[in-house]
């Protein structure tokens, strides 16, 4: 009995950690510091509770660790263009096009991986955005070929008017 | 405290240590699981035929029931762990005394390093397999019965449906037969049985190959490709012993661990540790120790041999959990059945024989 109510608690508590992506992360950072994909989780996870500022260093943090070659090239390679990636997400978010936009073509313009898919994703967003409609169409479908767990959003009301 | 009484206080304690995941949200990969799935939100057709269909048709369930509200997803994680625990205390009460099947259901039900499993949605696919193993074994050592012919093979291919690393599922009913009828093998042969059961194998075989086939195309990724087959093993090692303590304790668990900072020596260390594991395994067979050995390392032997661009995650210990479990539990029993005044107080402070050999008795 004693070891069922030890264990209970011990659970208990480490459930608690997956109540939500903040939480999630938040711990996987506590235990991962140095790992690039947790801090770029745990800056989107930032970025959806609406602290921008918070997951743009995150981001960063993700950036500089990504180039610890004690690590696998692909995976640095990876983490790295995903946080740039996310980074252009909140330039979208802070409305700011001109900065997304950039962003987004230096992702797009690395050698190893010109078609990185969460960026082309993310330039379609843009394009919909800017009512580039048809370039929007091709390159959510170009990213979802790319990589097939991305789902095609639905177009905005600007290109389906 | 009676033996029924624990069992129910164990279940209690379960749903309390989860009864937090009633008020969670959706995490990391739940939204590909549910939101990006087509299929559970009903833009396209169900088929049974397919990858994880009856993971995907729980959650379709749940989605017919109660939409996108994670708490109904949360509910079912919760409720299936419960079951299985059951099924674990029945299959362990085969073979173990009264104590060693409540530590065993204890350890599987409240380890730490269960709650990826459970409280992560996506852990689904771990808790659906784990009850296709765990059925088809509690059928393997109930008396025989023509049926069970069909209903092990069926529980099992529904395992696989669930999630593709039940195909040990193929490897562990045979292991606890052989635990439960030491000359099986030689009564086989003896009855000319041993051509059937190979033509019943191999059907078997082709079964778990058509479920699998679709793996074939599967990017070895980064940890696979880059690594090398020993990095790899030597990184699958280094997870598997990190997560060894978190049976008993929560330090250090997370959803994402670092193991690509481990020095090279100390990976090659754990696999040469693994490589000493299935020995002991194989020098300790038919004591139920070795019996639970046996079963934690074939458990785990997909996830040495399939290269996933993934390291090895809490979560993917749910089923080999059922051994250390079970070795655990008949350790722990033998260890107290050695020291008399521990064995007399404690049936003194229970009021039970929890050593009482029931199926000798009956």
């Amino acid at each position: 009995m004693v070891l069922a109510l030890g264990l209970a608690c011990l659970t208990a508590r480490q459930v608690g950690v997956w109540h939500d992506e903040l939480s999630l992360w938040g711990r996987a950072v506590q235990v991962s510091s140095l790992r690039p994909r947790v801090r770029v989780n745990y800056g989107r996870a930032l970025q959806i509770a609406d602290q921008d500022t918070l997951a743009l260093q995150e981001y960063q943090r993700g950036i500089a660790l990504s180039f610890d070659d004690r690590r696998l090239p692909g995976a640095n390679l990876y983490a790295r263009l995903a946080a740039e990636t996310d980074i252009a997400t909140v330039l979208i978010h802070q409305q700011n096009v001109q900065g997304a936009w950039n962003q987004l073509a230096m992702v797009l313009n690395t050698p190893e991986w010109p078609l990185f898919p969460y960026a082309v994703f993310h330039r379609g967003v843009l394009e919909a955005i800017t009512g580039q409609c048809h370039a929007a169409a091709r390159d959510w479908l170009l990213a979802s070929h790319e990589d097939g767990t991305l789902v095609t959003p639905t177009m905005p009301k600007i290109c389906l008017d | 405290m009676s033996r029924l009484s624990f069992l129910f206080f164990v279940l209690a304690l379960t749903v309390l240590a989860y009864a937090s995941t009633w008020r969670a949200s959706f995490v990391y990969e739940d939204a590909r699981t549910i939101f990006g799935n087509g299929e559970v939100q009903q833009h396209e057709p169900w088929h049974l035929l397919q990858l994880r269909s009856l993971s995907e048709g729980s959650f379709l369930l749940n989605h017919m029931i109660d939409g996108n509200n994670p708490r109904g997803y949360h509910a079912v994680n919760v409720a299936v762990h419960c079951v299985n625990g059951v099924l674990v205390f029945v299959l362990a009460w085969a073979f173990l005394e009264p104590l060693g099947a409540a530590v065993a259901m204890t350890l599987f039900l409240l380890a730490p390093v269960q709650t990826e499993a459970v409280a992560y949605i996506s852990g689904r696919t771990e808790l659906l397999s784990a009850f296709g193993i765990l059925l088809a074994c509690v059928l393997a050592v109930s008396p025989p019965r023509a049926w069970h012919l069909i209903a092990i093979p069926g529980v099992l291919l529904a395992g696989l449906l669930a999630k593709e690393t039940a195909a040990v599922g193929f490897l562990l009913v045979p292991l606890v037969c052989l635990q439960q009828w030491p000359t099986l093998l030689k009564d086989l042969r003896l009855y000319g049985w041993l051509p059937a059961m190979a033509i019943f194998g191999a059907i078997v075989i082709g079964l778990a190959g058509l479920i699998l086939w679709p793996l074939r195309h599967l990017d070895p990724g980064t940890v696979g490709s880059e690594r090398g087959v020993l990095g790899f093993l030597a990184i699958q090692s280094t997870a598997f012993w990190r997560y060894l303590p978190m049976v008993v304790s929560s330090y250090g668990q997370t959803i994402d661990h670092d193991f690509d900072l481990i020095p090279h020596a100390l990976g090659y260390a754990a696999l040469l540790g693994i490589g000493g594991l299935y020995a002991l395994a194989w020098k300790a067979r038919g004591t139920l120790v070795g019996f639970g050995l046996a079963w934690t390392m074939i458990a785990v032997a997909p996830r040495f041999m399939i290269r996933i661009p993934e390291f090895l995650n809490e979560h993917q210990l749910y089923v080999p959990m059922i051994g250390i479990a079970f070795g655990l539990g008949a350790f722990m029993q033998w260890a107290i059945e050695q020291w008399h005044p521990v064995r007399d107080w404690f049936v003194a402070a229970s009021g039970h024989d929890w050593f009482c050999d029931d199926h000798e008795a009956a």
